[in-house]
Parts: C-alpha cells; sequence; structure tokens
C-alpha cells in the first residue's frame, strides 16, 4: 500500500510531505512519487478505499506508519511521539465524525423511502386489484390470449413500481455497513509517525 | 485543449499543473481547459473514449506551455510524472472494479440464497396448503415469485456484468497514454 520499504504484516505506511495531507487533499503533483501525491486526494481516503475492500475480508492490518519529511517533524522526539498521538486522536475523530455522517445520510435516505412507499403502494394495490379482476374472468370474459397479456402487464407495472424502493429498502444499507466497518478499523488503528524522504513540493 | 490528428495530439496548458489539476472554470478565458474547468489529461481520455484516435500510443503526445514555464530538463521529466500518474489512476480503477466485483458477488450470494428460499416455500405451498386452488391463482402465484427472483437478482446481476466496464475502458485509454513519447514545445 505504501511507495516505501516493505511494511511489516499488521502496519500500513503512507508517505505523506506534512501531517496535514492525512486529512486533505493536496494538488496533483505527478513529479512526486507518495501517493497522495499522485492522485490528489488526501492520505486517509487513499487509505479507505483500500481499506473498504479489505473489511470484506479478514485482514490484520493493525498501525498505520505515516512517514514525514525531516523539516515536517518536530526536533524533539518527545514532540514526535506528541504528534504521533494528536494525530491518532484526530484520526479517530475524523472516523468516528464520518461514521455518525453515513449513518444520518443512511438514515434520510430510508426516510425519503418510506415516503415513496407510501406513493407506491397504492398503485400496486391498484394493479393487484385489476390482476384479480384479470384473474377471475370479469374484465376480458372469453379473451385467454388478451387476459394473458394484460396480467403480465399488470405484473410488470407493479413490479416496476416498486422496484427501486424494494430493493434500496432491502440492500441499501448494504455499502453504509461496508464503509463504516472500514472507517471503524482505521480509526482504531495505532499511529506512529517516521522521518521519511524530503518533501516534494 | 488543441489539435487532435493523426500525427499528434497537442494539449495546450498554461502551466505543468493544469495537466493533471483542473482549473477554476474562467469562460471568459480563450483556453479550452479553462472554460469548464477541466484538467487537460481528464480531456484527452474523455476525447480518447467518445472520438477514438487510431493507434494513439504510437503518436507523440505534445504539451504546449508559455515559454516561462519551460525548463531544459522539463520534458524528460514530465514524461516520467505523466507515466506515474496514470499508473496511479490505472491502480485506483482496478481497486475499484475489485470493490464492486467482491461487493455485488457477496450481494449476489445472498438474493440467490434469499431467491431458493422462496422458491421452495412457493412450491411447499402449492404441493400442500394451496394445492386445492384454481390454476389461475397458483399461476399468479408462480408468476409472482418469478418476478421477485428477477426483480432482486437485478441490481447485483448488473453490476457484476456492467459496473467493471467504465474504469476497464479508462484505463485503456490511460494504458495508452503511458506509451506516448511526450515532448514540450511554446505555445506558438
Amino acid at each position: 500500500m505504501s511507495a516505501n520499504p516493505k511494511p511489516t504484516e499488521n502496519t500500513v505506511t503512507l508517505a505523506l510531505n506534512e501531517i496535514g495531507e492525512l486529512f486533505s487533499a493536496p494538488v496533483i503533483n505527478p513529479f512526486s512519487d507518495k501517493p497522495v501525491d499522485l492522485r490528489g486526494e488526501a492520505g486517509i481516503v487513499y487509505l479507505h478505499k483500500r481499506l473498504r475492500l479489505k473489511g470484506l475480508l479478514p485482514h490484520p492490518a493493525t498501525k498505520l506508519k505515516l512517514q514525514l519529511p525531516a523539516g515536517a517533524l518536530p526536533a524533539d522526539s518527545s514532540n514526535v511521539a506528541q504528534l504521533a498521538q494528536a494525530t491518532q486522536a484526530a484520526l479517530n475523530r475524523y472516523c468516528r465524525e464520518q461514521v455518525a455522517q453515513n449513518r444520518q445520510e443512511e438514515r434520510r435516505e430510508r426516510s425519503v423511502l418510506w415516503r415513496q412507499l407510501v406513493i407506491v403502494l397504492p398503485v400496486c394495490a391498484l394493479a393487484l386489484g385489476f390482476l384479480l379482476a384479470l384473474a377471475t374472468g370479469q374484465l376480458t370474459p372469453g379473451q385467454p390470449v388478451l387476459q394473458g397479456v394484460l396480467m403480465i402487464v399488470t405484473l410488470f407495472v407493479g413490479s416496476i413500481a416498486l422496484w427501486d424502493v424494494l430493493t434500496d429498502l432491502c440492500f441499501g444499507w448494504a455499502p453504509y455497513v461496508i464503509e463504516n466497518r472500514s472507517y471503524r478499523r482505521l480509526g482504531a488503528m495505532e499511529v506512529e509517525i517516521e522521518t521519511g524522504r524530503a518533501s516534494d513540493r | 485543449m488543441a489539435v487532435n490528428s493523426d500525427e499528434h495530439v497537442v494539449l495546450r496548458v498554461n502551466t505543468v499543473a493544469e495537466l493533471f489539476n483542473a482549473p477554476d472554470a474562467d469562460p471568459f478565458a480563450p483556453g479550452e481547459g479553462t472554460i469548464l474547468g477541466e484538467a487537460a489529461l481528464d480531456r484527452l481520455v474523455l476525447r480518447q473514449q467518445v472520438h477514438p484516435l487510431h493507434e494513439l500510443a504510437s503518436l507523440p503526445l505534445v504539451v504546449a506551455l508559455p515559454a516561462d514555464q519551460i525548463t531544459p530538463d522539463l520534458g524528460p521529466q514530465l514524461a516520467a510524472g505523466i507515466k506515474r500518474y496514470c499508473e496511479a489512476r490505472i491502480e485506483d480503477n482496478k481497486l475499484e472494479i475489485r470493490h464492486s466485483r467482491l461487493q455485488h458477488g457477496v450481494g449476489m450470494v445472498v438474493t440467490l440464497f434469499v431467491v431458493l428460499v422462496v422458491m421452495a416455500v412457493g412450491y411447499l405451498l402449492l404441493m400442500t396448503v394451496l394445492a386445492g386452488v384454481s390454476d389461475v391463482v397458483q399461476g399468479l402465484i408462480v408468476g409472482a415469485v418469478c418476478v421477485f427472483t428477477w426483480v432482486i437478482l437485478w441490481d447485483p446481476l448488473e453490476a457484476l456484468l456492467f459496473d467493471w466496464v467504465a474504469p476497464a475502458r479508462e484505463n485503456r485509454v490511460l494504458a495508452q497514454i503511458m506509451q506516448m513519447r511526450v515532448t514540450v514545445k511554446t505555445q506558438g
């Protein structure tokens, strides 16, 4: 996951030019080989995309190692440790906020879907009534072909009306679960900071 | 962007950064990229997908810059930079395809299981409790199960079959751009 020496099994390494690039996207700089520079995306977005994939499978990564240029680090090693702790706390806060926002968005979508269902159900009830009338031969006596065609069309109309709403109600939660799971894992990672290569800016 | 022909592709930009980063939209400015605020390489990728140039990879890519933006070693550096940028985008697109396949593959397995359960329950009902009902009602039940199966399988199947197409097409164009010979010239 990094352009740097091979990480240990449970460590993810990410090279940045400054600590702010973990949360704010830098401008694309293809003259650098740092992943955030090449993509013009924040470090956390880069990490999340990869953890999101691994979130569907078991993965052991529990540590996040950030490599910063010497000029971007405090001179004193105890201050570097403090920066690592502050970054870990910030990462945890960011991920918690992201999860909360996702939940809010999911609830908002769900409430919209329930309202759509209220509109769609009368349509389906009408279609069902029409279907029953067709099935009992009240509307098309002695015309089996027409009866069959109208029944199929009515089934399609009813299902298409219900389609989007039911699909989103049944499955719309899944992407949020995947996203939130990977954000929780990201937020729980232990952060270390070490000296990396010089800035490419 | 400027002239594309079968001999070369020209990207006319004000700074090197405008190749990769979208400038602010400025319809008062004459440059193609500034009207809508698009990065030059993004426009090239889109244009190649819509109006593909024959054998793009063998054409030279000419980056036309103002004279004050050009340094002696810019050409090779820019070529290496474009290659790295394209590699990063290709990697991200492949990641997106993998994620989509994994997510919708799992969804497909779940929906197939649900479909089998519904079909089994429907069959059992028709064989036992509803065995004596009319053919029309039985037909309606079978039809409803068919429609349910169709609806529930649609999204994951559609995603598995088609979601990979757009990023894969973009990767094909990016791979071609990576092979282009990059030169820098002064804007005329």
